[in-house]
C-alpha cells in the first residue's frame, strides 16, 4: 500500500505524459499550417466597408463594397511587399476572368503598389487602400494574401488564408463558381 | 559573500529594467479611464501573427492596428463585450489568450481542480497511515 502511494504521483505524470504525446501527434499530423488560426469568415456576411481607391477614381475615389451586392464577386487582400502575393498573381488573373475581383492593398505605399501592378498585371476591377489595417480587421484578415468569394446576398462563400494556387482554383473555387452559375 | 553581493546586484538590476512597452505614445487615448479599458482589453487579446503574445505586448503592425481599432471602438461608445464579440466573430476563440470554457477546453479548465482533489486524497491517505502506525 505504501509503495503504491509513493508510486502514484509518478504514475499520474506518466499517464499525463502519454496523453500529451498522443494529443500532440494527433494535432501535428496531416498538413496543419502553423499559421492557421482554425477560424475563417466563411458563412459570415460581408461587413459594409468603404475605402479610398488606389486606381480608377469612380465615385469620387471611394470604393463601397456594398455597391457590389447583387453579384458574385471576389476580394483579394494583397501588398507589394508580400512574397506569396506574387506567387498567386496568375491564379488571381484566372479568377478575374470569371468574376470581378476587388483588390485591397494592405499597408502599402501607393508608388510601390502601382509598380507591383505594372510588373505582375492588374486583374482587379477596383483597388481600395487599407493604410492602417482597419479594413482588413473588419474582414478577419490576419496574414497576406487572403481571398474571399462573396455571394449575391453578401454572404462570404469562401475565405482562403494564404495564396490562391491551382489546387484551390481548380478545386473549391471552381465548385463554388459553378454552383453560382459563373 | 562577495559572490552573493554580485548576484544581488544583478537581480536588482534586472528588477529595475523597465518593462518593454509596445504601445506608442501617440496611440494613447486622452481619457485615462478609456485608455485603461483599452489596455485591459489589449492584454486579453492574442496577436495572431505572433507567438503567444498579447496585442498589448507586441510591436507587430497587426497588433498596432488592433490596438487602434479597439480605441476607435471605445470612442464610439462600444462596451468591452461588444468589442470582444466583434473580434471573436472575425478571428474565433483563438483571438482570446484565455480559452473560453467549451466542450474541448473543459479538461483544461478542470485539470487544476482535479489535481487539487488528487493531492488532498494523497495527504489524507498519508496522514491516516502515519496515525495508524503511531
Amino acid at each position: 500500500m505504501k509503495r503504491l502511494i509513493l508510486a502514484l504521483p509518478l504514475l499520474i505524470f506518466a499517464v499525463i505524459g502519454v496523453v500529451a504525446v498522443v494529443m500532440l501527434n494527433a494535432s501535428s499530423s496531416g498538413d496543419r499550417d502553423s499559421r492557421a488560426i482554425g477560424f475563417s469568415m466563411q458563412g459570415a456576411s460581408l461587413p459594409d466597408i468603404s475605402m479610398t481607391a488606389l486606381t480608377s477614381p469612380a465615385n469620387d475615389g471611394i470604393i463601397n463594397l456594398a455597391d457590389y451586392k447583387g453579384q458574385v464577386f471576389a476580394i483579394n487582400v494583397f501588398a507589394s511587399w508580400c512574397a506569396p502575393c506574387k506567387l498567386e498573381s496568375p491564379a488571381i488573373d484566372s479568377l478575374a476572368g470569371r468574376l470581378p475581383v476587388i483588390g485591397i492593398n494592405y499597408r502599402d505605399d501607393d508608388a510601390d503598389a502601382r509598380r507591383f501592378l505594372d510588373q505582375f498585371g492588374n486583374p482587379y476591377s477596383a483597388i481600395g487602400k487599407d493604410l492602417d489595417g482597419n479594413v482588413s480587421i473588419q474582414l478577419g484578415v490576419h496574414g497576406l494574401p487572403e481571398t474571399f468569394i462573396i455571394d449575391r446576398d453578401g454572404t462570404i462563400l469562401y475565405h482562403l488564408q494564404g495564396p490562391l494556387m491551382a489546387a484551390e482554383l481548380d478545386g473549391p473555387v471552381d465548385m463554388i463558381l459553378d454552383e453560382a452559375g459563373l | 559573500m562577495r559572490r552573493e553581493t554580485v548576484m544581488i546586484f544583478f537581480a536588482l538590476l534586472l528588477a529595475l529594467t523597465p518593462a518593454a512597452q509596445a504601445l506608442l505614445p501617440e496611440e494613447r487615448l486622452a481619457d485615462p479611464a478609456a485608455e485603461e479599458r483599452a489596455r485591459g482589453l489589449s492584454a486579453q487579446l492574442r496577436c495572431l501573427v505572433c507567438q503567444n503574445q498579447s496585442i498589448d505586448d507586441s510591436d507587430a503592425p497587426f497588433a498596432r492596428d488592433m490596438r487602434k481599432l479597439i480605441r476607435q471602438e471605445i470612442n464610439t461608445g462600444k462596451s468591452d463585450d461588444q468589442i470582444i464579440t466583434f473580434l471573436r466573430q472575425r478571428y474565433g476563440d483563438y483571438v482570446l489568450l484565455n480559452p473560453p470554457l467549451t466542450g474541448t477546453t473543459v479538461y483544461l479548465w478542470m485539470a487544476p481542480f482535479a489535481f487539487l482533489v488528487i493531492g488532498a486524497i494523497g495527504i489524507v491517505l498519508v496522514r491516516r497511515r502515519k496515525r495508524d502506525a503511531a
